[in-house]
């Protein structure tokens, strides 16, 4: 499924707030259609890292990236990089679902109808982001009802479908589904392998199983260093490590 | 469970003990099993073989604890890595122990129809492979136990000697065979013996390769060209 170039690369990545430093030389590559997950306990720099990937460390002041992000061929930190332009490129899903209060066609509609697009075309994007977020069936009938009305796992598919309006290439997820419950879990880690054969996606996610059942590859953050990258399949099984190994079953020292 | 380290869930942990604790128990059973056995062929004691044959349901209640120990641990636990392929090397071992146990009633079985049959020949080499079987089932629950990769070379090396055993008996008992017909009662009989004896020498070689998958990973089995034993 994955392509041999790249399509991230972060090079030397540290990531400071103020003077701490929350991430420290990361070095890693993000593939075509990889489903990436991130994992490690609470505050070892994950989330940071993976909102480094679109720039949206720009919003906290005290924020400061150190080294290289690459997404296509582009250093996106570079001077004469637009951020709003890296985050077309570079959509982003969070970890509770935050719909705009608007109706559902309004909330896919939102940044496409930003660049001028006519009213046709418009139509035609909220139709297939919907139902590449698989949620277009369930909808349909009822557009320009609030997006609010819908359960959490709909709003969760409402915030993918948006986040995909844009024709982004890589979806960042931050926790996903810490907010759902199985059922809508399940249905967005079935959407993630769907959504996989046009995008690549980064994952944060705390629940283990969950990385091991969608990504194809597994990277181990503690105290904001990368411990161990490797395929998904290998690295719960036989993690090469201690501290993943300690990690993954759950053991203290 | 293993490598100094403790679960945060000492829950976990304690179920985690208590599956290898059955499967060491299970093997402990299997030793005093076999060195009852021994000493049953070496005074053709029907008597002790009978109460071997009487300990084996013991070890089939035993598997199926382990069975469901396991299940529970995969379901609701969900293990990674160590854990993960400790779980499994125990349903592995589990059933190769409770092989075992069956293979000893069977060499039980041989040894009561032996005791009603005039004996054929001293035996040497027979009791000399049933040492060999013991010391490697031994060696292969020690290596289990300490997760020791030394302990499972020593059972990897023992396999190519009792194959060595087995086919030397099959030769003198072929020849006695064929010198007297009224041989072939008893040497049959004592021909199962050595074969079920190879046949846990095995088993044992099974375990020590299920430890080296809960050490390091790998998959040893089917690695090797042994030479088939007839």
């Amino acid at each position: 499924m994955q392509s041999a170039q790249p399509i991230i690369i972060t090079d030397q990545v540290s990531i400071f707030y103020g003077e701490k430093r929350a991430i420290e030389n990361a070095n890693l590559k993000f593939y075509q259609n990889e489903i990436a997950a991130l994992i490690g306990p609470s505050g070892c720099g994950k989330s940071t890292f993976l909102r480094s990937i679109n720039r949206m460390n720009d919003f906290i002041a005290t924020a400061r990236t150190e080294g290289k992000v690459i997404v296509e061929e582009e250093d996106i930190y570079a001077a004469s990089i637009d951020p709003v332009l890296v985050r077309r490129k570079v959509g982003m899903v969070f970890q509770k679902p935050n719909p705009f209060p608007k109706s559902i066609y309004d909330n896919v509609a939102w940044a496409p109808r930003k660049t001028g697009l006519p009213k046709s075309e418009l139509n035609e994007i909220v139709e297939n982001s919907l139902k590449k977020a698989a949620l277009w069936e369930e909808v349909r009938d009822r557009l320009h009802q609030s997006a609010l009305g819908l359960s959490g796992g709909q709003q969760q598919r409402l915030c993918i479908a948006r986040a995909i309006a844009m024709q982004p290439k890589v979806l960042l997820m931050d926790e996903p589904c810490s907010a759902l419950d199985p059922i809508a879990t399940g249905r967005i880690e079935d959407l993630m392998r769907e959504l996989q054969k046009d995008y690549t996606i980064v994952i944060v996610t705390h629940n283990m199983q969950q990385a091991a059942r969608v990504s194809d590859k597994t990277v181990f953050f503690l105290n904001g260093k990368i411990i161990e990258t490797g395929e998904t399949r290998e690295f719960f099984t036989r993690p090469k490590q201690v501290e993943t190994e300690n990690y993954i079953t759950g053991k203290f020292g | 469970m293993y490598r100094g380290m403790r679960h945060t869930s000492k829950d976990f942990e304690d179920e985690l003990d208590l599956l290898k604790e059955t499967l060491l128990l299970m093997g402990g059973m299997i030793e005093s099993m076999l060195k009852e056995t021994e000493d049953a062929l070496i005074t053709n004691n029907a008597v002790t073989a009978a109460q071997v044959i009487e300990r084996d349901s013991q070890l089939d209640q035993m598997e199926k604890r382990v069975d469901e120990q396991a299940l529970q641990i995969l379901a609701l636990r969900q293990p990674a890595a160590a854990d993960l392929r400790f779980v499994m090397a125990s349903t592995k071992i589990c059933t190769d122990l409770e092989r075992m146990g069956d293979i000893i009633v069977n060499i039980c079985e041989r040894i009561t129809e032996l005791s009603r049959l005039k004996p054929i020949k001293p035996y040497e080499d027979l009791p000399r492979m049933m040492t060999l079987t013991s010391r490697m089932i031994t060696q292969s629950i020690d290596a289990f136990l300490k997760l020791s990769l030394e302990s499972v070379d020593l059972v990897l090396k023992s396999d190519d000697e009792i194959d060595d055993y087995y086919r030397k008996i099959l030769g003198e008992l072929t020849v006695l065979m064929k010198n007297d017909p009224a041989n072939v009662d008893a040497g049959l009989k004592l021909t199962f013996i050595a074969k079920y004896l190879e046949r846990m020498a095995d088993h044992a070689t099974n375990v020590a390769e299920q430890v080296v998958f809960m050490v390091k990973g790998l998959d040893i089995r089917h690695s090797g060209n042994p030479t088939p034993t007839p």
